[in-house]
């Protein structure tokens, strides 16, 4: 495989294998066999542009790269179709309990070198665990 | 691409992954899951639910599913990974064994 795109709606990402010369007709034609709707039901679009992708164009005329994100919006009547909604996950950052494993991050910034430290501490099975990784700006 | 050639992830957050099952089977855990007779429920209804995987963290590890089958047919990119992510990726990745 070339590359793979991934189309999200809702709270669904669908992880789609390609290759740059595909049209976009073609992966409405994928898309169709995982959602049962047919290639004329549906609309992709790029998320940050809101640039709607042409059934007949190629996947590199429209510069979408590989693990790219495009919307997908659906058929409502005969003129209209769905407004994007990708929901977003809001666990970036939060701490949870996981398998017992409690967590937190230290920053440490050394002025000389100018290098930020994290340091992660966690236990996981009763074990300390450290790591450290050096981030460089 | 058959709706029977993927897999449906879902996470703690009940967001859902559907991946090809080519790509999902690079977790051992995932493999086991599809292949073993008769048992799993996982096998009959093609999905496999992880209540304790983050969204963002099964998306990053499905994303790794991608980039381990392009890396093994000799497209060699760099995979980043959010330092923040680490720590629990590490988690999730011993216990898909990934």
């Amino acid at each position: 495989m070339d590359m793979y795109i991934r189309v999200k709606r809702s709270k669904t990402t669908y992880f789609i294998r390609c290759k740059p010369s595909d049209k976009i007709l073609d992966i409405k034609q994928k898309l169709q066999e995982l959602i049962d709707q047919p290639a004329i039901n549906q609309r992709l679009i790029l998320p940050d542009t809101g640039e709607v992708l042409e059934d007949s164009k190629t996947l590199a005329d429209q510069r979408v790269e590989n693990d790219a994100v495009v919307a997908l919006t659906l058929r409502k009547d005969e003129n209209e179709f769905e407004e994007v909604n990708i929901v977003r996950p809001n666990d970036f950052y939060q701490a949870r309990d996981a398998d017992g494993a409690n967590w937190w991050y230290d920053e440490i910034h050394n002025c000389s070198g100018n290098i930020f430290k994290r340091l992660i501490k966690c236990r996981v099975n009763d074990v300390l665990v450290c790591i450290i990784l050096n981030l460089l700006p | 691409m058959k709706k029977e050639d993927t897999v449906k992830l879902i996470s703690s957050e009940g967001f859902e992954f559907v991946v090809d099952k080519e790509a999902a089977i690079v977790s051992q855990t995932i493999h086991n899951m599809l292949t073993s007779p008769g048992s799993f429920a996982e096998r009959q209804h093609g999905e496999v639910t992880f209540p304790e995987i983050s969204t963002t963290i099964l998306e990053k590890i499905c994303q790794y599913f991608y980039w381990h089958l392009q890396f093994a047919s000799g497209k060699e990119t760099e995979f980043s990974i959010e330092p923040e992510l680490t720590l629990e990726l590490m988690m999730a990745a011993n216990y898909l064994h990934t």
